[in-house]
């Protein structure tokens, strides 16, 4: 799947310039993660912004002690990884594969040397990074509702 | 027992005697009670969304959904969960046991404008049960819609109703079945999330799409605004409402919901006819 199929399905890339697109896609890089296999592991450093192009992959974290626990799975066209885009760049999850994936990758200091450049692809990055974690915050807060056991 | 009679009767508030056939238990505090009309009574013809109201013997009655196949109206089948004192006297019932049934009431799915549609269908918690009749129409005349789509969200694996049917459909290559749950378990390898993000694997056109969605209100208004968002018309988003039913016929005014006596105007409604009022606190 690339970039223009993926902004076709996720509302998120809609706005997003045609330039910036383009730029994104000549650093695009497909990588593949079997099932369970780790793509990033928490407090290491956020240095890649992913897009899953085809499978799932959970965000995990884990305690001294148990199994980890998933907090969020993301499926096809879906953004993983926002902590490349603010200080202190490192992952606050670790993030597995929950089935054989294909991701596209970006280097991120590719990325942010380019918005130096181009406000408008500085901008449109911050308006997907803003718009996925709204929309996230917003999932998790009726998550914590627990609405299926009020019902 | 006695007063129970055992034919239909033009009288809307006089219950049916009904014999317990089959009782499944479902998750912890959800149970499935297969019903039959007792004396070879007549079945109870049902349209999907159809609900009923169900008479424990010396404790009261309650709206239960019709969650059977309409195919086969000689089973009356609901699924109850067991938090108020009628569903918990409901929940000892054993095989034999006999239960007075009044109805079915109300308005159903819109069965009829699924066909030649696309499907979606979205369930959340104990919602997925009043669904089933309408998931079970729409997979039995699979070939008269385009594509048929299920999402359904619940609070852990352990809550997840019907997992046979769910493994049953999940297991066909002409339905894209998602299934989600807000709480990780340590044997779950499947979606942790609400539903909505599961909307974008699912292939559907907006202009040719029917939405039926039931479950916790907020999460019905949240599946239903994401849906607007991606351009299915309101009109063609149906959800299911609760509100206290008690007559069943729309005299007692217990379900009012605005304008609309659930009873009988729902519980089945346009998410058009409702979005403003649900998004109304405590109404």
């Amino acid at each position: 799947m690339n970039l223009h199929e993926i902004r076709q399905q996720n509302p998120m890339f809609s706005d997003m310039a045609e330039s910036s697109l383009s730029f994104l896609e000549s650093i695009a890089h497909d990588v593949l993660v079997a099932r369970d296999e780790t793509v990033f592991r928490v407090n290491t450093p956020a240095d890649r912004l992913y897009i899953v192009s085809n499978g799932t992959v959970a965000l995990r974290i884990a305690g001294p002690s148990g199994p980890p626990v998933t907090i969020q799975t993301l499926g096809e066209g879906s953004l993983v990884g926002l902590s490349w885009r603010l200080a202190p760049y490192r992952w606050q999850w670790t993030c597995q594969a929950i089935v054989d994936s294909e991701l596209t990758t970006f280097d991120a200091n590719e990325i942010l040397s380019a918005c130096e450049q181009d406000p408008q692809l500085d901008a449109d990055l911050w308006q997907v990074v803003a718009r996925e974690s709204s929309r996230r915050l917003h999932n998790v807060r009726l998550q914590l509702l627990d609405v299926y056991g009020r019902e | 027992m006695a007063l129970l009679i055992q034919a239909p009767t033009a009288e809307p508030m006089l219950p049916r005697s009904f014999r317990v056939t089959d009782r499944v238990v479902e998750t912890a505090d959800t149970f499935t009670l297969d019903l039959a009309p007792s004396h070879d009574g007549p079945p109870l013809p049902f349209t999907p969304g159809q609900f009923t109201m169900a008479y424990a013997h010396g404790v009261g009655e309650v709206p239960l959904s019709i969650t059977g196949d309409p195919a086969t109206p000689g089973i009356l089948t609901h699924t109850i969960r067991a938090v108020g004192g009628v569903t918990k006297a409901l929940a000892e019932l054993q095989v034999g046991d006999v239960v007075g049934i009044r109805g079915p009431y109300g308005v159903g799915w819109p069965m009829d404008r699924t066909v030649g549609s696309d499907v979606l269908i979205v369930a959340g918690g104990i919602g997925l049960a009043p669904l089933r009749p309408a998931i079970k129409t729409v997979l039995a005349n699979r070939d008269s819609h385009r594509s048929v789509s299920i999402v359904y969200g619940s609070r852990t694996p352990d809550d997840l109703l019907y997992q046979d049917d769910l493994h049953a459909w999940k297991s066909r290559f002409d339905a894209n079945v998602q299934v989600t749950v807000d709480r990780d378990a340590p044997d779950w390898t499947g979606d942790v999330g609400v539903v909505t993000p599961l909307i974008n694997r699912l292939s559907f056109e907006p202009d040719t799409t029917i939405a039926i969605l039931c479950g916790p209100e907020i999460m019905m208004r949240v599946v239903a605004e994401d849906l607007r968002s991606r351009g299915i018309s309101p009109l063609d988003i149906y959800v299911s409402l609760e509100r206290n039913m008690k007559c069943a016929v729309g005299f007692c005014g217990h379900c009012q919901f605005g304008s609309a006596f659930l009873c009988k105007d729902g519980p089945v409604v346009p998410y058009a006819t409702v979005a403003d009022r649900l998004a109304t606190e405590q109404l």
